[in-house]
């Protein structure tokens, strides 16, 4: 039902929007469609309502043109029946589409972006966004956050298991960065001095990019990280030869294609994870 | 400027000049209410925040506020004086108002340049309110912070008051108003109540609580 | 009321008449119109040709010289920062708010001049000022302000990581413009308040009236706000405190960026129909004026921008939805939003039932006015998606936002600040303006820009992030580059057009057709008088005995109009 939806209301946009039509990156992510569909609908509803905007003028402009003979009606338009008319037509707009896609966005948010998983099968990573790298942390072994053996990958990289919910908490070292990831059609923004959080489950393996949406400075537009979503015993033998090399990072950063000299890490970030919500 | 004939007045005898002020203090109001609620919801997300008196020096500016109410007192008497057409009454009055205003700006600006200076009891009592250095300047944490914006704003609207007050003298001392021509005098006895006013709250939310 | 016996000086410089000053406001924002449009030019080329050398014809041979023509990050950063601020504050306030509110209210209510003229004056020398500071910020070493219009810290405090003082006068700047804003908005009030000529109740002001004022209460009861904001701002650029910063950057606990984001919006939000108030207004008069019929509804109309007023003080935090606000802040502020559309569509109905069953003259302010009615559907129903949490959380900080905000922002504005020059041409300068340059000035602006700006919505949907220097660098975005070369060659003949405004405007001032009193039939007030208006207006304070559309009266014979200051023949 909701891909029978989703792809009429992709063709009625196709139709409408032509040869300009640009697909957003792939989704891969389990509720990404969810956004797919309030957008595609709102598509759907404003172009008919822009359409007959569009017609009433041609047509006014067409059938109301000042040529000889032609007089307009006087009609000031505040008699009580000519008020009721548009006060209706403001609430069909108002039910047609407002009332409409606020629904599906509640539904949507309580259903999933803002009912976070719990348990023990849930990924917990940290990130902690710098001008203008990523860091990324995973608890390692305890299951705890800032201790011993966190595992900490190289600057930019993430990896996460498909199929299992990935919770991530953020909270950057300067100014404010936004964690953004368009095939997942996810974004939180990252401020000084709170944590944020967001969640996201993979349906796919592959590599995504990941960007960064707050203007941060002058090098905000190469702020990019790797995800690479993997099976879960790849993401497992992943973790553990990060854990076993722990010593070895300094070879990692000459690996990274884009060395980042001007970063410097600061040390011990990373915080005691907030279980929140 | 004549003004045409107004049509409704729903503001009854007020002047355009006063409307204008009133309006003015609105939006003023608004800037300090703007500053004072930042200023509480920084104050909220402090684990700790200094007791009043510990650092501010709160008898000498209770002393000061009674300051700045009297020029209140006298500003009134100056508006008085004119209606019953008393000219050296008001030049006389406007001068008090003033002398008070720049004695209050000379009690702050002390204020400022002792905690700028820096002493070892100003930092004996900077530790004990959980802050550091031996001068207590605006960089000094949000409380530092906080106080020198909202006391240093007020100051500023105190300073343009005494010039305000000084531009009136002049016509005042060459007999400009009388006892039918005193608007101007009314406005500006509008702003200097209102910063008055506003210093009550000032002083209240930065050495009270 | 004689004029012989000022000096130039007093006459054009320092004047205290209100139809002076609005057209030095006039021509301060078209300088600015034309400069954040340069800007905008540029910022175009390297979204189109990445790290290429800027052609000679743009960049005059002059700019970016030691970096081969080629625009560097900072100076991306710089543009898109200058461009919005300008845009917004330099140019289309003071063409609209400056300059038609101070020409057009007096003598659309019958007034003398303004309420405080010597204000009036110093209200725009406090404005020129302040540009003399932004744009002394161009000749700072490292350049000026870089981080966005919205200049959010910790960025925009020093330890940021831009560098140069070019934050700092930003900063001075806008408190400055702020301080002209706020005696603007002292004088536009009173002056409804107090001038209006007898007869001129509220109910029957023009509603160009209606927008220029509600625009004023607006700005006096949010640019004191943000003024407050920008004070702390100005303090942690100067004094070294710390109000909005915190993380590895503070030196302590307790500053916050977020609090600085609730302030921005809270005057933010509100600012997006200040500037859009006045055109909503002309747009109601001129559809009127030029269908020979009464604006449909005309209270309600007035009600429905009234309300809109007050819903949009209360709905900031739409901005802010990716900001991990509260779930119920998020539902609360999106429910908020969405209720804008009611009043919306009415009045838009009521534009549309306007034209119904008029007799329309498309002459070239109504071809404007009607881009107007186009552009702006698009623009305030593209404002839904945003609007919804969800589709947000994907949109937002996209090029989508930024397409949404062209339509209403800049094709609206622009539009309809040209359907104003193009009306109230002849009251200023006595002369009409050239009609053919106009039609094609319109349709090419029209149709360059509405590709523009809808196809910044398509990159939008498709990733495209805003504030990129150089897209290229992400895989996903690569297929992009084709359209973008397209926005950018559409944009150009869009600034290419522009100087045929320019030179319309120029030519017609000295050489067009001598206008008559009244060209358009129009029955405002403004329209009694003759072109070149003395000081003082009007000889005779008019009195008014009808709404200000009284088109095509059933009781008229020779004429389809009739001036507010006479009454109707058969109903007085
Ligand atoms: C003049 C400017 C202007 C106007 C009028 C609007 C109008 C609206 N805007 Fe927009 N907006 C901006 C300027 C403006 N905006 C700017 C500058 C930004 C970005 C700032 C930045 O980040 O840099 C922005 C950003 C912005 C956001 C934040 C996006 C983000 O950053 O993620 C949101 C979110 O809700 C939003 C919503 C709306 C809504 C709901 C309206 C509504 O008012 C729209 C109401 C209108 C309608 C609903 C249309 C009328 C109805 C019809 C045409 C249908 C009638 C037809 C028939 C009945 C047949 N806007
Ligand atoms: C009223 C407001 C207004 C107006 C009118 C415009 C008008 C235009 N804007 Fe802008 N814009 C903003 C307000 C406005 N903008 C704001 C607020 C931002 C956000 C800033 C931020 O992110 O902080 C923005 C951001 C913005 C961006 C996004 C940058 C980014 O995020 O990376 C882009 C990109 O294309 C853009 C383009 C344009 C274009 C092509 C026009 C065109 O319509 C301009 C047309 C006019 C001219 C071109 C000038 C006239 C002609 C000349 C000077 C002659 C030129 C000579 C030759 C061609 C030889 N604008
Ligand atoms: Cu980090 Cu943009
Ligand atoms: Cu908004």
């Amino acid at each position: 039902m909701k891909q029978y939806f989703s792809k009429i209301n992709q063709v009625i946009t196709k139709a409408v929007w032509g040869i300009w039509f640009l697909d957003p990156p792939k989704d891969v992510s389990l509720d990404g469609y969810r956004i797919d569909n309030t957008i595609q609908y709102t598509d759907t509803v404003i172009t008919f309502y822009f359409s007959v905007v569009v017609l009433a003028l041609v047509y006014f402009i067409f059938k109301y043109r000042s040529r000889p003979g032609h007089n307009a009606q006087y009609d000031r338009g505040d008699s009580k029946k000519n008020l009721i008319a548009t006060v209706a037509m403001g609430l069909l707009v108002f039910f047609s589409i407002d009332v409409v896609i606020e629904a599906m966005s509640f539904k949507d948010l309580k259903e999933a972006f803002w009912k976070f998983p719990k348990g023990s099968d849930v990924v917990r990573i940290e990130v902690m966004p710098q001008q203008y790298a990523w860091n990324v942390r995973y608890p390692g072994p305890d299951g705890e956050f800032a201790t011993e053996d966190d595992i900490v990958p190289p600057l930019n990289l993430m990896h996460i298991p498909v199929n299992k919910p990935v919770v991530i908490q953020i909270a950057p070292w300067d100014v404010i960065h936004s964690f953004y990831i368009p095939n997942f059609r996810v974004k939180v923004d990252a401020t000084p001095g709170m944590i944020n959080a967001m969640w996201f489950q993979a349906t796919e393996t592959g590599e995504f990019e990941i960007a960064c949406a707050e203007l941060c400075g002058n090098s905000h537009y190469r702020m990019k990280g790797y995800l690479t979503v993997e099976s879960e015993s790849e993401y497992n033998a992943w973790l553990t030869s990060l854990a076993e090399e722990e010593d070895e990072w300094e070879e990692w950063d000459e690996w990274d294609e884009d060395p980042l000299e001007e970063v410097t890490i600061p040390e011990d970030w990373g915080w005691p994870w907030k279980e929140i919500r | 400027m004549q003004q045409a004939a107004a049509i409704s007045d729903p503001f009854g005898k007020a002047t355009t000049g006063k409307l204008g002020m009133w309006l003015f203090i609105l939006m003023d109001g608004l800037s300090f209410g703007g500053l004072l609620i930042g200023g509480a919801a920084l104050r909220a997300g402090m684990d700790s925040w200094p007791e009043p008196g510990q650092i501010l020096n709160i008898s000498l500016t209770a002393f000061n506020t009674f300051l700045l109410i009297c020029t209140s007192f006298t500003m009134v008497m100056a508006l008085n004086s004119i209606q019953k057409g008393d000219q050296k009454g008001l030049v006389k009055f406007l001068t008090f108002t003033m002398s008070g205003g720049i004695f209050f700006l000379g009690i702050q600006i002390w204020e400022y340049v002792h905690f700028i200076a820096g002493s070892e009891e100003l930092m004996h009592n900077l530790v004990l309110a959980g802050l550091e250095g031996s001068k207590f300047l605006p960089s000094t944490g949000i409380y530092g912070a906080v106080f020198y914006a909202i006391t240093g704003f007020h100051g500023l609207h105190v300073l343009s008051g005494v010039i305000y007050i000084a531009a009136m003298l002049v016509p005042a001392k060459q007999g400009a108003f009388s006892a039918t021509n005193y608007d101007r005098i009314e406005i500006l006895g509008l702003f200097w109540h209102f910063v008055d006013l506003i210093w009550i709250l000032v002083f209240t939310v930065i050495y009270l609580i | 009321m004689s004029t012989n016996n000022e000096s130039f000086l007093t006459k054009y410089i320092f004047s205290t008449d209100h139809k002076v000053i609005g057209k030095q406001f006039i021509w301060l924002g078209i300088f600015f119109l034309f400069f954040g449009g340069y800007l905008s030019l540029l910022m175009r080329w390297q979204l189109a040709y990445p790290e290429q050398a800027v052609p000679w014809w743009l960049s005059w041979g002059i700019f970016f010289k030691d970096a081969g023509g080629i625009i560097d990050p900072d100076t991306y950063n710089q543009l898109f920062t200058m461009h919005g601020t300008i845009m917004i504050f330099w140019a289309v306030t003071p063409i609209l708010i400056g300059g038609f509110g101070n020409f057009v209210i007096p003598l659309q209510i019958g007034a003398p001049d303004m309420a405080f003229p010597r204000l009036n004056m110093i209200s725009f020398w406090t404005w020129f000022l302040s540009s003399v500071v932004l744009l002394a910020s161009y000749l700072l070493p490292q350049g000026p302000a870089a981080a966005g219009w919205t200049s959010y810290p910790p960025l925009s405090s020093p330890m940021g990581g831009i560098p140069g003082e070019g934050q700092t006068l930003w900063t001075l700047a806008l408190v400055l413009m702020g301080t002209g804003t706020i005696m603007g908005a002292i004088n536009y009030i009173i002056t409804v308040v107090r001038l209006r000529a007898p007869g001129m109740t509220y109910f029957r002001m023009p509603l160009t009236v209606w927008g220029l004022w509600l625009t004023s209460i607006m700005n006096a009861v949010f640019v004191p706000v943000i003024a407050a904001g920008l004070i702390l701002l100005l303090l942690d650029r100067v004094l070294g405190t710390e109000f909005f910063v915190a993380g590895g950057l503070a030196s302590g606990p307790g500053g916050d960026p977020l609090l600085y984001q609730h302030v921005f919006w809270i005057f933010g939000h509100p600012e997006v129909y200040i500037l859009i108030l006045p055109v909503w207004g002309i747009v109601s008069d001129l559809l009127a004026v030029f269908a020979r019929k009464p604006a449909f509804g005309y209270k309600v109309t007035a009600i429905c921008m009234s309300t809109i007023c007050v819903l949009s003080s209360i709905v900031w935090g739409h901005h802010m939805y990716t900001t991990g606000m509260s779930p119920l802040l998020g539902k609360a502020f999106m429910f908020l939003t969405l209720l804008i559309s009611i009043p919306s569509s009415i009045f838009f109905l009521n534009w549309l039932a306007t034209l119904w069953k008029g007799n329309l003259h498309f002459e070239p302010p109504m071809i404007y006015t009607m881009g107007v009615v186009w552009v702006f559907a698009i623009g305030g129903l593209t404002g839904l998606y945003n609007a919804t949490v969800t589709s947000d959380i994907y949109l937002h900080d996209t090029m989508f936002v930024v397409g949404h905000f062209h339509f209403t922002l800049a094709a609206t504005l622009v539009l309809g600040l040209f359907a104003a020059i193009h009306y109230w041409f002849p009251k200023m300068f006595g002369r009409e303006i050239n009609r053919t340059m106009a039609n094609i000035h319109f349709w090419v602006t029209f149709v360059s820009m509405n590709f523009v700006f809808f196809n910044m919505m398509v990159l939008g949907y498709a990733g495209h992030h805003r504030r990129l220097y150089n897209p290229m660098e992400f895989d996903f975005l690569k297929p992009l580059l084709g359209l973008n070369e397209w926005i950018t060659w559409f944009a150009i003949i869009n600034g290419v057009i522009q100087l045929l405004f320019i030179f319309n405007f120029v030519w017609s001032m000295f050489k067009g057709k001598v206008a008559v009193r009244n060209p358009w039939g129009a029955s405002t007030l403004e329209w009694t008088l003759d072109a070149p208006l003395p000081h003082g207006n009007f000889a005779q304070t008019p009195t008014v005995y009808s709404r200000p559309h009284e088109y095509s009266h059933p009781s008229l014979t020779d004429t389809d109009w009739v001036p507010q200051s006479e009454p109707i023949p058969g109903t007085a």
